[in-house]
């Protein structure tokens, strides 16, 4: 289906109502703009695109309209001669567009960083991460502070196969982001970690879908979020668990630290569970810096701001202490700390 | 009855009908003109009739939901209908004087019993309209105003008119636009300041008629600092075709008042129940809803509480059950507006034998609600692998001393339990029935005694042939 014969989603929908297609849409609606692609930068080397771009099978409006509004495609190969990568997305661009292809065919490593001061930056990010391999993913998100972003990442993991995925998202002004990982064959695993600061008026609203297509597959979603200022964080995620996946145990847990008055979060952890011999759970809390926190660390010495900013940056560090992957965790750790605190 | 309705109604225990003995009955289909029929046949004042032809324009004009069971809601035949049908010419006020077939009814379904033994006064409605209502003189001499909605109006116009569609305006959802229009018996209950009625009031609702559509209103007034305690019952004979029922239920707490309301729904399996229920706390005040849905096709159905006034607090537990063709989709909605409101929601859900249970919850805190607390906890069984459960939490929150939790999950029952009971001798349909039973017990404890014993049986009849 193409772009323009795609109804404009209202906002009755679930996956858009709280951030209207057209607030994340770079030029009016009804129109498909040609736009430029990002550079990609792997281990300090520029890469061009391939022109290869995989056709989405899904008529997902973005997804549709990021394809035809680009049809380029950048392939990074996860393979025994580079384990370990750090790709660069950059634009100065008024516009940038970018699709990233993850072939990962042994265990290793990705970490992927948005950089610039373009006005908009679409980016889908595709994967697939072989039988037996693990592949660890980071994304760190620090684009210009006036940035709006429009993100699709669809992952498929293999028998056996483990994606380990952690993200820190505090670039940008308007973040639309659609994560979807299906779980298609036994015994694969998924651990997502996602933190989130949303400060002055940043808006963030990310959708996070995982789909159990087979038994014995296990997934673990963890979204923090620090709001301050009039930031606006939502989180929704969609848990399914197909029919005739038994032995399925998947979870899910969305925590919001709320730190102004005019401060706002949304979370909807939904779950859809078609077979019975499985285990499925989610979690939500929303609250206020623990008071008794605050005047522990006061009583130590630290002022108020100081010490509401420790209890904050441990409170999002945390969400990271899972991911196994030393060099992702210690990457996600660190841009954390320099750049917020 | 047919036969196809006979088999049917072997699996359902109030599944037996009489046969119809309509004094009134308004043709299929609805138009402007049944809506004004309705409002003049019983001979309301002006501004009700307005209210209601508003309300059916509101009700033609506004598309079906996108959401939910959208199958099924496409499903329901509006001009397949009949919006009135009047069982008995008067509403009575002696138990003798009620018609005999109506009263087999009801005797079957033990209403003179139990308000004898345990309630303030009982409201039994029947197809559209109450046939026999009666409260308890005590509580007539403290004030107590307890009617059938019809009978509210007529006697206490201004009462009703300032509170009609306060809480639930028509034009709130397409089915509260549908029973607006149409409206037809319901209860109607004023509690005066500082009154606390004991002994809780029942109200009992039975749908005769096939293709019948029931649209009770009912609206519940605590005064300051009173308190009431309301019990529906609601059961339909199982007929081979398709019945609606859509009430709009509408509960306002004033200062220091507190008002629970218990449901427990067995509509047979061929009834649409989409319900709209809403209370209003103000300060100090507090709204329970007891909520227990274990029949019906498709249930749409979400209690809430709007948390108006300083210190309010919600109290929402509810129960579902799925079996075969069902569709519960239940939950809870819970808006703070006020400072210091609390708040708690408790959902369980069963699903077997391919049945589909799903909470639909909201929890929304507003920018100057501070210091708000809220709990939500969803937990979920399924029974057998053709069944499914969903969640659909939503959490909004715009005040950051708010302190909001929510958990839920789904899981079996746990093989451990299976065993522990059946090495002591259980068979294994008797000790799931066991488990189901404590599943719900936090539930049926916030019945009337008699009310928990009635759905202990039906939970037992529906986990009959789980095994298997």
């Amino acid at each position: 289906m193409n772009y323009l014969e795609i109804p404009v989603p209202n906002r009755a929908q679930h996956l858009w109502r709280y951030t209207p297609w057209s607030k994340v849409h770079p030029a009016e609606v009804g129109s498909v703009p040609k736009i430029s692609t990002a550079k990609v930068i792997v281990n300090e080397v520029e890469i061009k695109s391939n022109n290869q771009r995989l056709a989405s099978n899904l008529e997902e409006i973005s997804r549709v309209f990021l394809q035809e509004s680009n049809d380029s495609m950048h392939l990074v190969t996860i393979n025994e001669a580079s384990p370990a990568n750090l790709l660069t997305i950059s634009s100065e661009e008024e516009q940038a567009i970018c699709h990233i292809h993850v072939e990962c065919s042994t265990s290793g490593s990705l970490i992927v960083k948005l950089e610039g001061a373009t006005n908009w930056l679409g980016l889908h990010i595709t994967g697939n991460v072989a039988k037996n391999c693990t592949l660890s993913f980071g994304l760190v998100n620090d684009l210009a502070q006036h940035s709006t972003i429009l993100r699709c990442e669809d992952w498929n993991l293999l028998r056996d196969s483990v994606l380990e995925y952690g993200e820190l998202s505090i670039g940008g002004r308007q973040i639309k982001s659609d994560i979807r990982t299906s779980l298609d064959e036994v015994n694969s695993s998924l651990t997502q970690n996602i933190a989130v600061i949303t400060d002055d008026s940043r808006h963030d609203d990310h959708h996070i879908e995982i789909l159990h297509r087979s038994g014995n597959t296990n997934s673990l979603l963890n979204v923090s979020s620090a709001c301050s200022g009039k930031g606006h964080t939502i989180g929704t995620g969609l848990l399914m668990i197909q029919e005739d996946c038994d032995g399925c145990d998947a979870g899910q847990v969305f925590k919001n630290l709320l730190l102004s008055d005019t401060a706002k979060a949304e979370s909807i952890p939904e779950l859809e569970v078609l077979s019975d011999d499985v285990k499925a759970a989610h979690g939500a809390a929303s609250s206020s810096v623990d008071s008794e926190q605050i005047h522990y660390m006061m009583s130590r010495g630290f002022s108020k701001e100081h010490a509401e900013a420790l209890i904050v940056e441990g409170f999002l560090v945390s969400c990271f202490a899972k991911i196994n992957n030393n060099e992702v965790r210690q990457y996600l750790i660190g841009a954390l700390t320099d750049k917020y605190l | 009855m047919n036969d196809e309705a006979n088999n049917a109604v072997g699996d359902y225990q109030y599944g037996f009908h009489d046969p119809e003995n309509a004094t009134i009955r308004f043709d299929k289909g609805l138009s402007e003109q049944v809506v004004r029929d309705i409002s003049n046949l019983k001979e309301e004042p002006e501004w009700m009739t307005e209210i209601r032809v508003k309300a059916y324009r509101h009700f033609v004009s506004r598309p079906m939901p996108d959401w939910g069971n959208c199958n099924m809601l496409e499903s329901i035949k509006f001009d397949d209908v009949t919006y009135f049908l009047r069982s008995s010419k008067q509403t009575e006020n002696d138990w003798d004087d009620v018609p005999e077939d109506i009263k087999n009814t009801f005797e079957r379904l033990g209403i003179p019993e139990a308000e004898q033994k345990w309630l303030g006064g009982v409201t039994a409605q029947y197809e559209s309209e109450a046939v026999y209502h009666s409260v308890r003189e005590d509580l007539e001499e403290q004030g107590v105003i307890f009617l059938d909605m019809d009978s509210g109006l007529k006697e206490y116009p201004e009462l009703v008119k300032q509170y009609f569609c306060s809480v639930i305006p028509y034009a709130d959802n397409k089915f509260s636009a549908l029973n607006t229009a149409v409206w037809s018996g319901g209860s109607f209950i004023y509690v005066p300041k500082g009154v606390h009625v004991e002994m809780p009031v029942q109200a009992y609702f039975r749908i005769n008629a096939k293709n019948m559509g029931q649209f009770e209103r009912t609206l519940i007034i605590a005064d300051e600092g009173s308190s009431i305690n309301y019990v529906e019952g609601c059961t339909a004979p199982t007929y081979s075709t398709d019945s609606l029922h859509s009430a709009v239920v509408e509960l306002i707490a004033m200062e220091g008042a507190k008002i629970r309301y218990s449901t427990v729904q067995n509509w047979s399996a061929n009834v649409y129940n989409l319900v709209t229920k809403r209370g209003i706390a103000y300060k100090n005040a507090v709204v329970e809803w007891v909520d227990g849905n274990i029949g019906s096709k498709l249930t749409m159905k979400y209690p809430s509480v709007i948390l108006k006034g300083e210190g309010a607090h919600a109290e929402i537990i509810s129960v579902a059950y799925a079996g075969a063709g069902q569709h519960q989709d239940a939950g809870a909605k819970v808006h703070h507006l006020a400072p210091n409101t609390t708040s708690n929601i408790l959902s369980k859900s069963i699903s077997k034998n391919g049945g589909r249970s799903s909470y639909r919850g909201l929890l929304k805190v507003n920018p100057n609600a501070h210091g708000c607390r809220s709990k939500v906890v969803c937990d979920a069984l399924m029974l057998d692998a053709d069944s499914r459960s969903d969640t659909y939490p939503t959490m909004e929150v715009s005040n950051s001393s708010a302190d909001l939790e929510h958990e839920a999950s789904v899981s079996k029952i746990s093989g451990d339990q299976l065993f522990y009971l059946m090495s002591r001798g259980f068979n294994e349909e008797e000790a799931m029935g066991l488990i189901v039973n404590g599943f719900f017990e936090p539930f049926t404890r916030e019945l009337p005694m008699e009310y928990a014993v009635e759905l202990n049986k039906l939970l037992e009849l529906e986990m009959e042939g789980a095994i298997g």
